[in-house]
């Protein structure tokens, strides 16, 4: 009798040797494919992320229009940005109670008037560099986007760089967003008060204390009259 | 009960039998190139090719169609010695056998050649030449110049070259013949025909021309080859019609057992 079995083992790894290239291509096919979709589906969660944070940051600020009833700064005007007014250097604010001066560009346990307002995503996107071009990308981005995010980062990072039209133009820009957000409104009149215009930064505090009476606007616009 | 494929395994056991020859386009062409050959004054003829691509079976039936129209003698098996050579050569030339204890004198054995000349037209078909030593085939040649007998030398190619075929007869040779491996088509005219020859047409037509693609590229066209594949195809198919019938299909061979006879005779490799 012909011993067949052998060679019928012998034909089986025969067959997988033949069909292992075809197997690893396949293999890899399939790991490309995977890999493909995984990139793709990973940007659609982030961007769902995205789109879900923002939606419910909106809805907090919504939350907090009880604080401001009317828009403080509606009746500010877009020329006051222009006006070429000396900085004033003698001002300094009481570290303990200034919400502007230790405003952390990287820190995400920054509290000024937001204690429950994360911008996570300011953070990851600066996170890796601090260079002009980083803030020269945020402010293309908010041009398209219109990010409110993206303008109050803008806002609170001139403001620490000393860059205070900067800061007063972008805190503006928040404003316009989102007019009852305090802490662009709190930026917008500390920048004012760094340039100079502190008749005008105390008129907007006071307009805003008689609408909102928030302790934190009293204490500010205290410093800024006693000029600490 | 007998398996169909005995029969056809028997088909392919590899033989020079002239009524296994195959009439192919290039068998046909190859017979007629020698016999016109063989009609021209010339000396010698070399058959070249390598093994398995027909040479013996052409120089049969060359043998087989002449014999009774020529004085044509097949020397089919080299003979061991020198002596016993020009023993069977002085039998062929003389038509007597060699007194007992005596040899052959060469230079005796070319006088009468010469003296056979116009009058005798002796053809000596000499296969696998390649096993005579150079002295012989020198001995060879200088019998072949007498006129009076002409010789069709047939011997492998091989891979460093034959050389007898290069240094011994080049100049001397007026004709090469040279016999290649079978093409596709050939070759699966050659099974088929093969088969038809023994009545198996069922299973003739059960080879596709896949399989035979597949035969070709592991035998490379050899007929050789191609025998002892078919043979252990049909061997494998016997066992599994007689023990498991399951595993066979009969309207058509299937590939696996195509591979597993060249696994089996080395064609392929785990």
């Amino acid at each position: 009798m012909y011993d067949i079995k052998p060679l019928e083992e012998e034909w089986k790894k025969y067959q997988l040797k033949k069909r292992k290239p075809i197997y690893l291509v396949l293999f890899l096919l399939t790991l490309l494919i995977i890999i493909f979709f995984s990139v793709l589906n990973f940007s659609s969660v982030n961007k769902y992320i995205d789109n879900v944070n923002n939606k419910s940051i909106m809805s907090k600020k919504v939350n907090k229009s009880s604080l401001l009833k009317n828009n403080a700064l509606s009746r500010l005007e877009r020329e006051e940005y222009d006006k070429n007014i000396n900085t004033r250097d003698d001002l300094t604010i009481d570290k303990s109670l200034d919400v502007l001066v230790d405003i952390p560009i990287l820190d995400a346990t920054d509290n000024i008037g937001t204690n429950n307002n994360p911008h996570k995503k300011i953070y990851l996107d600066i996170i890796e560099t601090s260079s002009a071009k980083a803030y020269e990308d945020v402010e293309k981005r908010f041009k398209q986007s219109q990010d409110i995010d993206d303008a109050l980062f803008l806002a609170k990072s001139y403001y620490k760089k000393h860059n205070y039209e900067k800061a007063e133009y972008w805190a503006y820009e928040v404003n316009k967003l989102d007019a009852n957000l305090e802490e662009s409104l709190f930026i917008f009149v500390q920048a004012k008060v760094k340039l100079g215009h502190i008749p005008e930064s105390i008129s907007i505090l006071k307009s805003y204390i008689t609408k909102s009476n928030s302790e934190e606007a009293k204490k500010l616009l205290y410093k800024i009259e006693n000029n600490k | 009960m007998k398996s169909r494929y005995e029969t056809a395994k028997n088909v392919f056991i590899d033989s020079i039998d002239i009524d296994d020859y195959i009439e192919l386009n290039s068998s046909v062409t190859a017979y007629q190139q020698l016999q016109h050959s063989m009609e021209k004054p010339l000396k010698m003829i070399l058959l070249f090719g390598r093994p398995g691509t027909g040479k013996s079976i052409l120089l049969n039936r060359v043998y087989e169609k002449l014999k009774y129209q020529k004085e044509i003698h097949y020397f089919d098996t080299p003979a061991p010695t020198e002596k016993e050579f020009f023993q069977k050569l002085f039998k062929v030339l003389t038509q007597q056998d060699l007194p007992k204890n005596t040899e052959v004198n060469f230079s005796a054995l070319i006088d009468f050649c010469k003296n056979l000349r116009g009058k005798r037209e002796i053809v000596i078909l000499l296969d696998e030449a390649q096993m005579y030593d150079a002295e012989i085939m020198e001995k060879i040649r200088l019998l072949s110049d007498t006129r009076a007998v002409k010789f069709v030398v047939s011997l492998h190619k091989t891979e460093d070259e034959d050389l007898i075929a290069k240094e011994h007869f080049k100049s001397r040779i007026w004709e090469i013949i040279e016999l290649k491996n079978a093409t596709k088509e050939d070759q699966s005219a050659y099974v088929h025909k093969k088969l038809l020859k023994k009545n198996l047409f069922e299973i003739a037509n059960s080879i596709k021309a896949k399989d035979m693609k597949l035969i070709h590229q592991f035998t490379n066209g050899n007929y050789r080859e191609c025998n002892k594949l078919m043979f252990t195809i049909f061997e494998i198919c016997e066992y599994y019609d007689k023990n498991e019938p399951s595993k066979i299909n009969y309207s058509h061979i299937p590939q696996k057992i195509i591979e597993m006879s060249a696994l089996k005779l080395g064609y392929i490799h785990v």
